[in-house]
């Protein structure tokens, strides 16, 4: 057993080591396949995993002599028990520990294969492979086994070790999640008996080249966890081993009963009864044996603990679970059943695992089989009541779970319960999708009619299930077992276009599902005979006529249903495999790349007729278009790269259509009469989407019945090669044989020809727009610009919407039933378009909206739209997006986020705050398409809010907001996929353009000032704002800041920008002396270190010749974190190691370098120090 | 009634005659089927109790079909299993309760007064609400006896129902056998010629799948009338005596062999003529002397 399972062991990391698509505890990015961390985590990841192994080994082996009842024998001879007992203990350990050594051998198999590409390997390091071993795999197998141990010696049942394992896999579970409260790190540091979460901590700001080459060494909190849980499961295992009773545990007397004799009575005759078999006493018998089979489930000690287990892990979750900034959101009801299936449906298909055998073996197990099986009650009762026992358990545990959710919700306050949103997600879809799981479970165990080979063959199935098919290239839900489309609640469009599908398929399966049933009926095993070939008699005698019959008529309707799914999900639409979809990007850039950067004319003004249908799934998009030849040569020639998922029709007057590839959607238009420079021409489209019958997947969710959300790039034909369209995963790429891909083209200084396109679109500047769009009269629609006319007419509504300041070639329409919140505010209007449901946070949007406005109207310059609209769509898609005066936001984001307490940080002030910068960060100044373009948008309009958010709530409030910052930044780089760039070359790495950008910008606005700050954006506008190509490039921006930055702090543009730069300040002591008269010395020790990092996050020391804050401070108040400021200035550090002296005039208790953590900490929190 | 097994034949997936031609006749009454371990009774009373499927023969009980009409032959059948267990946790009144239930006994009150003759007439009455996990070896035989009588059976079988027990308790479970043996046909299988010769009126020895006789066991005594010959020996000379004599048996006493011979006439050499019991009947056959 133990090499079995050291081979599997192997095989999986040699899987995970040479392939990228098996992953073992997630993927880790750039990192090398050999790395010290990969290796640690592995071994970590895998300790647990085998929890249940090293639980069968050590409950085997603790059991083995009651199990052969030859614990008489053993514990009569005159072994040491000690020995005896630690001798079978560590035995087991060791058994249990080989099976870890495959990770060892599984990485330098998986390294040694020719396939592997050679710069994912790194040099080999025993010291990782020991460290493995030794302190993690070896701790960890000590403490579970001496758990098991301690409960198989007391319980001598190996049912109860496993379930003790799993509460300890719970435990586990529970620490790490009180690890995401920040505070508490140090607690789940200790808590964590495997030191997996507490690996994770402490390498939480390891960077790509730490994790290449770093071992965590054993000491410090680590070493103390180490420590701790080893010790506590030696001592587990020495309590067991000397209180280990040998004796034959006495049976209680109470339950013994005395033999009595049989007394010499005169024989009472039986009472002669009838047995009954007709149709009602077969369906009292069926509903009786359903109803005990039930209780016998809910009384079981497994069920209980699994069900507790799963309690303990699903209901904290239910109140305390936390987003992003530590918000958290009002209980919607779609937001409770997520934390259902995140937390608690593992714990049900255990459930399901378990009983659905269980129940099989029952009888068998229980020996009571042969009695059992010679009366007269019909298999299918047996059958039937067994399986009706298991779903109607998983019913009532789906009502139980239903009931804590809105228990949790009332207790939150929160009234607007959607019982029928419960109703449908848990019961119709989901329970019905698990009831098909307990009968492939029972079928499996009654075809294979072993018990654990038929346990194993569910799981193995089930994760097979779940991926084989893709892998095979058929991802059709008709093949993968109980198969469906993918769905999304959404409060503003229920179930949406989702619910036709999920139905068909479940038809369909059901039927297969009966079938099934009927198979596992006729082979359900009774009486002695077990293989197939004796069952044969047994099989002919329960298919009677009738049954057949059934069979025939469900077979004959599976068979129609099938060719009825199978007409919509691959006729009336199309199923393209995630292969095929790659293979035809690939051949896209592989036949048409060349046509990359020709000449072709530009989309200068355009006018749309779109027509949409919501009820219906419909939409007609009619669009009038002038390009505009802005190449200095002639253009005899038009190429397009058409939508997806649109009927397209192209007019172009005077051409020829000389290539249509419609697998590839490229066209290319021969003019009669080329453009000449500076000509324009007109040309027209129109594309038509309509939903068809039902899909295997729901491809487009963007046209619904309530909350259709589109932009224009989604149904226009694109002029020229996208390049967008391109295959972008590495590894996708390789596997087509594409070279790899830059992320952005190379940052240039002065450049001309590649500036001439934004990194938004490739073939427009700045565009006219002008909308007439129809929708359903229940509705309201929105089309950029102002709203010129409205009208109804045959019961739909027509909008006409007219863009009055040209804006980029990228926004959206949009369409639902909305309220709407209007305000006026300096002649702007401020709309807020919401779903009736999510009131909660709309006057906050409109105020961020307004103070926004102020804030960049004073600063930046005037806004050019007549105003400014934040706009709900479902959550099929969940981020905010700014377009020209038009920002749609989710509502699974902001829309439902709870702010109350004065301590949360206003997520939504500041993603309203963040987009409404966007509206001239992006749609004034955009970057030209290469490196650091997104300094210009995200990185400005991330600075632009802070602004905005620093005048609403105070400084304090922002030194919140940027522990997460940093904290986000310094945790993502180190899964960085390529490699870290600084600020200025950033490849659109939201972890630099955002994260990083607050941190380095609020520190330069600190640093230089936030009118100087401003100046230098305000001259980006001045200079850029709408201006056609050439677009500015991020160098524009650096040169702005430069000239409002002092001579003494131009180093800061180097550190913040042109590399990365990472500091390690610590505040070492603090002195005192009291100078008299409420005057005192404060003398502070401090360590101030520098480091430059490479792209992987390699770091150098450098000399520190930096203007940094050191800070001195009261005595808290209360229970604030910090007292009052007594001194902050700025020192110029020049060592890294020294001592400052400033004077304050009250008495001091903190001190600290960098106190408020504007740079870039690796180490944040040991900045200030209590005065000695 | 009785019940007529002809020609019955099973072999197992590895070789193993189970059942080699087997045909018996089986009247009303206590019919007890005698052979060693391994000999193949268990495999006959589970095909007779529906468990199990023969290879080949009939099995008539009057004019019900055993091996096909399964249905038929479970309404009519009770049947206590050679080792059986029972659920945890249940008290020996609902596991009769719950069997009952299976047996087709719907009627709740019904069930409730049957179960508790049955109990007072296995005298566990004031055992009912105990866990029958916490009974002992012949509490729990007279339980099974009580579950096998639910139903009103014609037929009854109990495999090797008086193994593990002690005297005492095999005597309290023998006089529960033969109270019921009088209107049904029971059949009784055991490796304990004991048990047979103070229970029954018909028997059969079988082994190795094949009936080395069948009849009353007063005929089969008759037979060896005159031809078992016992003497006592030292045990050294034990290998002598086999490679001289049709050894049947050995028992001790006071420490040495007592040993019976087959022959059919007087063999001399100290060998005294002695009454041949059951027990000389079953040696002699299972030795193939006769």
């Amino acid at each position: 057993m133990t090499w079995v399972f050291l081979a599997i062991n192997t095989l999986l990391i040699f899987g995970a080591t040479s392939s990228d698509s098996i992953q073992v505890g997630g993927s880790f990015g750039n990192v090398f396949k050999n790395a010290p961390f990969v290796i640690q985590n592995y071994y970590s990841v895998m300790s647990i995993i085998t929890l249940l192994m090293t639980t069968a080994f050590v409950s085997a082996s603790t059991l083995r002599d009651f199990s052969y009842n030859t614990h008489q024998i053993i514990f009569s001879s005159p072994v040491a028990r000690m020995q005896y007992l630690v001798g079978r203990f560590l035995g087991a350990v060791v058994a249990s520990l080989i099976p870890l050594l495959g990770i060892s051998l599984g990485i330098i198999i998986g390294c040694a294969m020719p396939w592997v590409d050679a710069e994912r390997i790194g040099p080999f390091i025993l010291d990782a492979h020991l460290h493995g071993i030794f302190f993690i795999g070896l701790p960890n197998t000590l403490f579970t086994g001496s758990v098991v141990f301690l409960v198989a010696a007391l319980s001598r049942n190996s049912m109860t070790s496993f379930i003790s394992s799993l509460v300890l896999l719970v435990l586990t579970v529970v620490a790490g999640e009180v690890a995401d409260d920040l505070d508490k790190e140090w607690l789940s540091v200790l808590m964590d008996p495997y030191g997996a979460s507490t690996y994770s901590i402490l390498t939480k700001y390891w960077t790509v080249s730490d994790k290449n080459t770093l071992v965590l060494p054993l000491s410090g909190l680590y070493l103390m966890n180490r420590i701790i849980w080893m010790g506590i499961g030696l001592c587990i295992t020495w309590i067991t081993a000397s209180r280990f009773s040998f004796s034959e545990r006495i049976i209680k007397s109470k339950r013994k009963s005395a033999e009595i004799p049989l007394e010499e009575k005169p024989v009472q005759p039986l009472p002669l009864i009838v047995p009954e078999f007709g149709k009602k006493s077969l369906r009292k018998l069926f509903a009786g044996e359903t109803i005990r089979e039930l209780k016998d489930i809910l009384k079981s000690p497994a069920f209980i603990v699994i069900m507790l287990a799963g309690l303990l892990n699903f209901v904290p979750g239910l109140f305390l679970r936390k987003g992003a900034y530590g918000l958290t959101s009002h209980p919607v009801t779609w937001w409770m059943i997520n934390s259902i299936q995140g937390s608690f449906y593992s714990f049900l298909v255990a459930i399901i695992t378990i009983y659905s055998g269980q129940l099989v073996w029952k009888e068998r197990d229980n020996r009571m089989d042969e009695i059992y099986d010679a009366t007269p009650h019909p298999t299918w009762v047996t059958f039937l009541s067994k399986f009706s026992a298991v779903g109607l358990l998983i019913f009532f545990v789906q009502l139980m779970l239903i009931l804590f959710c809105v228990t949790a919700q009332l207790s939150k306050g929160f009234t607007d319960i959607r019982l029928g949103v419960y109703f449908t997600h848990l019961i119709l879809i989901d329970f019905s999708g698990l009831l098909l799981l307990v009968l492939l479970s029972m079928w499996l165990h009654t075809v294979i009619n072993n018990k654990y080979i038929a346990f194993f063959a569910f799981v193995a199935f089930l994760l097979l299930n779940s991926f084989i098919w893709g892998v095979m290239d058929i991802e059709s839900n008709m093949v993968s077992y109980g198969g469906r489309p993918e769905f999304t609640y959404s409060d503003m469009n229920g179930f949406g276009p989702f619910l036709r599908g999920i139905f068909w398929f479940r038809v369909y399966w059901y039927l297969f599902a009966i079938l099934l049933g009927i198979f596992t009926l006729l082979l359900w095993t009774r009486g002695r005979e077990f293989n197939f070939k004796s069952k044969k008699a047994a099989i002919k005698s329960r298919f009677t006529p009738a049954l057949k019959r059934w069979t025939l008529v469900i077979a004959g309707l599976w068979i129609v249903c099938g060719g009825f799914v199978f007409y919509n999900t691959k006729i009336l639409n199309k199923i393209e495999t995630s292969d095929a979809r790659e293979k035809r990007q690939a051949d896209y850039e592989k036949t048409y790349k060349k046509y990359e950067g020709i000449p072709q004319p530009r989309i200068t003004d355009v006018k749309y007729k779109i027509d949409l249908f919501p009820e219906g799934r419909k939409l007609n998009v009619h669009s009038e278009l002038w390009m505009k030849n802005k190449s200095d040569i002639a253009i005899d020639s038009v190429h397009f790269t058409l939508p997806e998922g649109f009927e397209v029709k192209i007019n172009l007057r005077d051409s020829k259509l000389v290539l249509n590839d419609k697998r590839l959607n490229y066209r290319i238009y021969k003019l009669a009469h080329p453009m000449l420079p500076g000509d324009s021409l007109k040309f027209e489209f129109s594309a038509d989407f309509i939903a068809k019958g039902f899909e295997n997947e729901v491809a487009y969710t963007s046209v619904v019945d309530n909350g259709s959300f589109f932009n224009n790039l989604d149904f226009s034909p694109m002029i020229g090669y996208q390049q967008g369209a391109e295959l972008s995963g590495r590894d996708e790429r390789k596997d087509q044989k594409l070279p790899p891909a830059e992320r952005m083209p190379k940052l240039e200084r002065n450049c001309t020809s590649s500036c001439m396109n934004n990194y938004l679109t490739n073939h427009a500047d700045w565009v006219n727009v002008e909308t007439l769009f129809s929708t359903d009269s229940s509705q309201v629609a929105v089309a950029p610009g102002s709203l010129i006319k409205k009208w109804n007419e045959n019961g739909r509504s027509y909008y006409h919407f007219k863009l009055e300041q040209k804006s980029l070639y990228f926004y959206s329409f949009i369409s639902a039933r909305y309220q709407v919140l209007r305000e006026k505010h300096n002649g702007i209007d401020v709309e807020v378009y919401y779903d009736k449901k999510h009131r909660y946070n709309v006057d906050k949007m409109a105020r961020s909206m307004k103070r926004s406005l102020d804030y960049y109207t004073a600063h930046f310059g005037p806004y050019y739209h007549k105003q400014v609209r934040i706009i709900e769509f479902p959550r099929y898609a969940s981020f905010a997006q700014a377009f020209p005066g038009t920002m749609p936001y989710s509502e699974a984001i902001g829309f439902i986020a709870k702010i109350e307490s004065k301590e949360d940080i206003d997520m939504v002030f500041y993603v309203v705050a963040h987009e409404m910068a966007h509206q001239y960060w992006a749609h004034q100044v955009i970057g030209a398409n290469m490196q650091g373009a997104t300094v210009l948008s995200e990185s400005f309009a991330q600075y632009s809010a802070l602004m905005v958010m620093e005048k609403e709530y105070g400084k304090d409030k922002m030194k919140k907001f940027m522990e997460y910052e940093m904290d986000n930044y310094l945790n993502r780089r180190g899964s960085e996929e390529l490699k870290e760039m600084p600020l200025m070359l950033v490849e659109n790495q939201g972890y630099i353009h955002y994260r990083k950008a607050s941190l380095v910008l609020y520190y330069l606005r600190e640093m230089i000032g936030e009118d100087h700050m401003n100046a230098a954006l305000k001259s980006l506008i001045d200079e850029y704002a709408y201006k056609e190509p050439p677009y500015p490039t991020v160098y524009a921006a650096i040169d702005a800041i430069r000239a409002q930055t002092p001579d003494s702090l131009q180093y800061l543009i180097k550190d913040l920008f042109e590399t990365i730069t990472v500091f390690n300040n610590r505040a070492v002591s603090a002195t005192v002396e009291k100078l008299g008269n409420e005057r005192y010395n404060v003398t502070l020790n401090y360590e101030c270190n520098k480091y430059r990092a490479d792209s992987l996050g390699k770091q150098t020391a450098i000399p520190v010749s930096d203007w940094i804050e050191v800070g001195v401070y009261a005595k808290p108040e209360g229970d604030a974190e910090i007292g009052k400021k007594l001194y902050l200035g700025l020192h110029h550090i020049t060592a890294s190691k020294g001592k400052i002296t400033v004077m304050v005039p009250a008495l001091p208790y903190q001190a600290g370098i960098d106190p408020r953590n504007l740079l870039v900490d690796l180490v944040g929190d040991d900045n200030l120090v209590k005065i000695e | 009634m009785e019940l007529i097994i002809q020609d019955l034949c099973k072999t197992y997936p590895g070789g193993v005659k189970a059942l080699d031609h087997v045909s018996l006749t089986i009247p009303t009454g206590m019919f007890g089927l005698l052979g060693p371990n391994g000999a193949g009774k268990s495999t006959l009373m589970r095909t007779l109790a529906t468990l199990q499927e023969a290879d080949s023969g009939t099995a008539f009980l009057g004019d019900l079909d055993v091996l096909n009409n399964k249905v038929e032959v479970r309404r009519t059948l009770g049947y206590l299993p050679q080792e059986f267990g029972v659920y945890p946790r249940m008290s020996a009144q609902a596991m009769l309760d719950y069997i009952a239930v299976l047996k087709g006994i719907t009627n709740k009150s019904e069930r409730k007064s049957l179960v508790e003759v049955l109990l007072e007439r296995v005298n566990l009455y004031q055992f009912r609400k105990k866990n029958i996990s916490g009974f002992s070896g012949g509490m729990k035989q007279r339980f099974g006896i009580a579950q096998s009588l639910i139903g009103n059976p014609r037929l009854i079988i109990v495999d090797e129902p008086t193994a593990g027990l002690d005297p005492g308790e095999r005597n309290r479970f023998y006089n529960l056998l033969s109270e019921i043996g009088e209107q049904v046909i029971v059949i009784l299988s055991t490796h304990i010629v004991q048990d047979v010769k103070e229970l029954c009126r018909q028997m059969a020895i079988i082994d190795k799948g094949k009936v080395l006789f069948s009849g009353a066991p007063d005929a089969a005594i008759d037979s060896l009338k005159g031809k078992i010959w016992e003497r006592s020996i030292e045990k050294t000379e034990m290998e002598d005596f086999k490679s001289r004599y049709n050894v049947i048996s050995s028992k001790l006493v006071a420490g040495n062999p007592l040993i019976h011979i087959f022959n059919h006439d007087d063999p001399g050499n100290s060998f005294k003529a002695t009454g041949a019991d059951l027990e000389d009947v079953f040696f002699t056959r299972i030795g193939g002397l006769a």
